[in-house]
């Protein structure tokens, strides 16, 4: 113990030392219940330092011994909260829980790429699976979508019933009229849609892969289109013209043309498809945020009409796609 | 004391004797730490820090109330704690429990002394 007296700057220490363990004590503490906890400690430690004094301690030695002698302030103050979220811990918490929201905002929502159709180049395994020549168009789905559907109809005659409408979802379904995959998951999605052209221009078979938000996509699968042999049914040689809307933005609940088809009446070999032939075959892309159709794997099949009540509808297709279809 | 301060058996037990001293009348904080200080010999020489969640535990669980009273020895007020009727009941409780704990651990105590002296005895013979 050294005289009280020599000591005058570090007085101020001690004192801090006091303060700043009733600080630390009640921190996080309902302010009327820190204030009275704040005032009980200060009266406890005071009445500790002025014994102290008496027994020969100068201010700051008393001080920073009354302190010692609480023992450690981090327990003190996890009981007196009720809870082991202190105030730093708390902080961090919320600290971590809001970059992570953000982070989650921003790669959903901010970063998320741009919803869109757009031609893109087939690359050697887009090719493999349809083994032929193609056209590939890429889709970056809305978030909403819980699943595409890509139908067939003929915008230029009262023939609107969709051959096949098929489903493209997390996991691809390869049988046209299966209706079962599970909903897209809840996150932005790409697909790959490939048309496949050449000699064998008039078969069409649709490739779909959904790539993964962690990049890697599923298992390729082939899905026939809207006619599981069309070169065989059709067995005519048709022109084909791309996408209607090149680049164009994917509006959810909308019908998109994306790719035509259009016979060469030379080579028609059947009076039935004579009108088809000749007004042209038209693919759209469906996709729907409300409806889905997961989890019916073993549920009966779906009526298409029911489900998109348009297609029953002989004239829509002709109001709202005619025009759109052959501008390139 | 020899054992460890704020140690578990002594944490567990903590409650028991704050109200036991409190059942002697009105005490403020540091009074109740000198007070369990004599009346244990030391052997309750805890973390005075320690003391004030259990008071406000106890506070919030009616077993104890508190008010702030002018000092009788000057100085500034201080907060006195009292038993309630529920702390009372409360201490009557915690007295069985530790008498019915105390009684076990004895039995289990002695039990263990008479096998010693036992063997003891047959060293001997």
């Amino acid at each position: 113990m050294s005289d009280s007296m020599s000591l005058p700057k570090r007085r101020s220490a001690a004192k801090t030392g006091i303060d700043r363990y009733i600080e630390q004590a009640t921190a996080g503490l309902p302010h009327r219940e820190c204030l009275d906890t704040a005032a009980e400690l200060r009266v406890h430690l005071n009445n500790r330092v002025r014994e102290l004094l008496l027994e020969g301690f100068n201010q700051e030695e008393a001080g920073h011994v009354a302190v010692e002698g609480m023992g450690p302030v981090a327990p003190v103050n996890r009981q007196l909260l009720g809870h082991i979220f202190t105030p730093a811990l708390g902080w961090l918490v919320l600290a971590i829980m809001l970059l992570g929201g953000f982070g989650w905002y921003a790669s959903r929502y901010l970063f998320a790429p741009a919803e869109v159709i757009r031609s893109v180049q087939a690359t050697t395994e887009d090719l493999a699976q349809i083994n032929s020549v193609g056209k590939v168009f890429e889709l970056v789905l809305p978030q909403e979508a819980k699943s595409i559907f890509i139908t067939q109809v003929n915008a230029y005659t009262d023939f609107t019933k969709p051959t096949v409408v098929n489903q493209w979802s997390g996991a691809l379904d390869t049988t046209p009229d299966a209706y079962s995959a599970p909903p897209l998951p809840n996150s932005r999605q790409k697909a790959r849609v490939i048309f496949k052209t050449g000699n064998d221009i008039g078969c069409y078979t649709v490739a779909s892969r959904i790539v993964r938000p962690n990049g890697k996509s599923s298992d390729a699968s082939m899905a026939d289109g809207c006619l599981d042999k069309p070169s065989n049914t059709m067995g005519y040689s048709v022109s084909s013209r791309g996408l209607a809307l090149p680049n164009s933005s994917l509006k959810i609940n909308t019908w998109i043309p994306m790719w035509n088809i259009t016979a060469n009446p030379a080579t028609q070999q059947s009076d039935q498809l004579e009108e088809q032939i000749r007004n042209g075959i038209t693919y759209f892309v469906y996709i729907s945020s409300e409806k889905t159709l997961g989890g019916l794997k073993n549920a009966p099949p779906l009526d298409i009409y029911s489900f998109f009540p348009e297609l029953k509808d002989s004239k829509f297709f002709q109001k709202n796609l005619k025009g759109k279809i052959y501008q390139k | 004391m020899t054992a460890e301060k704020d140690s578990p058996l002594k944490q567990g037990t903590l409650d028991l004797v704050v109200l036991s001293v409190l059942e002697q009348g009105r005490l403020y904080g540091l009074e109740i730490l000198k007070e369990i200080n004599i009346r244990s010999a030391g052997a309750f020489d805890f973390r005075e820090g320690s003391l004030y969640p259990v008071l406000h535990r106890m506070v919030k669980a009616a077993w104890i109330d508190s008010e702030w009273q002018p000092s009788t020895t000057g100085g500034p007020a201080r907060k006195y704690y009292h038993l309630t009727d529920g702390g009372k009941r409360a201490l009557e409780r915690k007295r069985l429990e530790w008498r019915e704990l105390k009684s076990a651990l004895d039995r289990l105590a002695l039990e263990q002394l008479r096998w010693m002296g036992g063997l003891i005895e047959e060293t001997r013979q």
